[in-house]
């Protein structure tokens, strides 16, 4: 085989291997390729026996997640949001930076200071700059997801 | 005086005819030196001499031979040899045959100028000129239109490189998956009722199941929809999906509140 064959022979092997790859990438599953969003309401109940009512917004897409929470407990109230981009994702998996988030207020609504792992759990995750890893949990609809996300130890399912 | 032209591989060569020494750099940096038979080395530094322009077989006899009685074929053998070594046995394009008049060095492989000699080698590689197969020199053929020479190989590094990269970056987008955090889930079907518990392993999520399945027995039977449980220190939590779609979770200590009825709670739909 003469060099300019055998040239030819690489280039159109090297092309097709990046077709390939390129085509894997354009192909890939994603998880949220538009905007979907998820509310949810969820109760604690705390060590004196009083309950914190939590409601919870999730707009998701390809790109960025916007998490809102509105706590209640005895009447007062706080929110916050969280907007983070997703740095990866997968079929099951999803891991995004936080770049934003907003307290209405720093004082918790409950006695913190008793559940310290809780305390520095919020503290790591309202950082502009930290790493979340969501696992998603098989749902029997898409107007359903779960997710588990391990930085918060946190247990979530939330529908359309 | 010394003779710098490229070949179509982007090598570089430069052929000094004092001591008929062809040096060719590779792209990569490699150096190879040959020394030429005396009549190849007459007829290359006749051709460079004048790229372009053509010599014809009778010249280059007289060149060559110094008008020696030589075989009709000693030419052709020596424009193969010197082919073969400019890696110009296929398509003719540097050392160029003009049918029926002679032989021409295509001008546009010609680099501009002499080149500073190359540092020799200890050890130089001496030539060996084929002589087995036979002579194709002056078998006609279209005349090429002069081209440009290329650098393929360097651009060939480069596509491997690019390719790399590419599969690299697909290889790890495809395993970030595997690598993630990640968390098992064991499934149990209660007539209409699919309970899943969490762990950080198959089994730890079977064990949960195992620990919570005597609270799970005062389950109404009435329930339907999914549930996941999971354990976190000495709280539960508990996640839903009823049967009309909507969710609830719930999380709290089993010592102040029974996981059955809260189950409840989180499936029943509120009306």
């Amino acid at each position: 085989m003469s060099l300019q064959r055998k040239t030819a022979v690489q280039w159109l092997l090297l092309s097709l291997i990046n077709l390939g790859c390129i085509g894997a990438w354009l192909y890939s599953p994603v998880p949220f390729k538009n905007n979907s969003n998820f509310h949810t309401l969820s109760q604690q109940w705390l060590d004196d026996q009083s309950q914190l009512n939590t409601e919870e917004y999730l707009t998701v897409n390809a790109n960025r997640m916007t998490h809102s929470t509105i706590e209640s407990l005895n009447g007062k109230f706080r929110h916050a949001t969280l907007t983070a981009d997703i740095t990866q994702s997968g079929n099951d998996a999803l891991q995004v930076q936080v770049v934003r988030a907003k307290l209405s207020q720093d004082r918790e609504l409950f006695a913190i200071e008793k559940t310290p792992e809780l305390f520095f759990r919020r503290q790591y995750v309202v950082q502009e700059g930290s790493t979340l890893n969501y696992s998603l949990l098989a749902t029997p609809s898409e107007n359903t997801l779960c997710f588990f996300l391990h930085e918060m130890d946190r247990l979530r399912c939330m529908n359309h | 005086m010394s003779h710098s032209f490229t070949l179509k591989n982007g090598s570089k060569a430069l052929f000094n005819p004092e001591d008929s020494r062809l040096s060719i750099t590779t792209p990569l940096g490699e150096v190879q030196h040959n020394t030429l038979g005396r009549a190849e080395s007459r007829l290359l530094d006749l051709l460079l001499a004048e790229p372009g322009v053509i010599k014809s077989r009778e010249q280059i006899i007289e060149h060559t031979w110094n008008d020696r009685v030589v075989a009709s074929g000693s030419l052709n053998q020596v424009v193969f040899s010197l082919r073969n070594l400019l890696n110009d046995s296929r398509d003719h394009e540097i050392l160029m045959t003009i049918p029926r008049r002679g032989y021409r060095f295509n001008p546009a492989y010609v680099s501009a100028g002499t080149t500073p000699q190359i540092q020799p080698t200890p050890a130089p590689v001496e030539l060996e000129i084929p002589r087995a197969p036979a002579p194709t020199a002056d078998a006609p053929a279209p005349v090429p239109a002069p081209v440009e020479p290329k650098q393929p190989i360097a651009w060939l590094s480069i596509a491997y490189a690019v390719t790399l990269l590419t599969c690299l970056a697909t290889l790890a987008h495809y395993t970030f998956s595997a690598k993630a955090p990640s968390i098992e889930v064991a499934s149990t079907q209660r007539d209409q009722l699919t309970i899943n518990t969490l762990g950080s392993s198959r089994d730890s999520a079977r064990a949960l199941y195992t620990a919570l399945e005597q609270q799970l027995q005062d389950l109404p039977k009435h329930l339907i929809g999914q549930v996941w449980i999971n354990q976190s220190r000495s709280n539960y939590s508990i996640s839903c999906i009823r049967a009309d779609q909507s969710t609830r979770n719930m999380l709290f200590n089993p010592q102040q509140k029974p996981l059955a009825s809260l189950l409840a709670q989180c499936l029943e739909v509120t009306l």
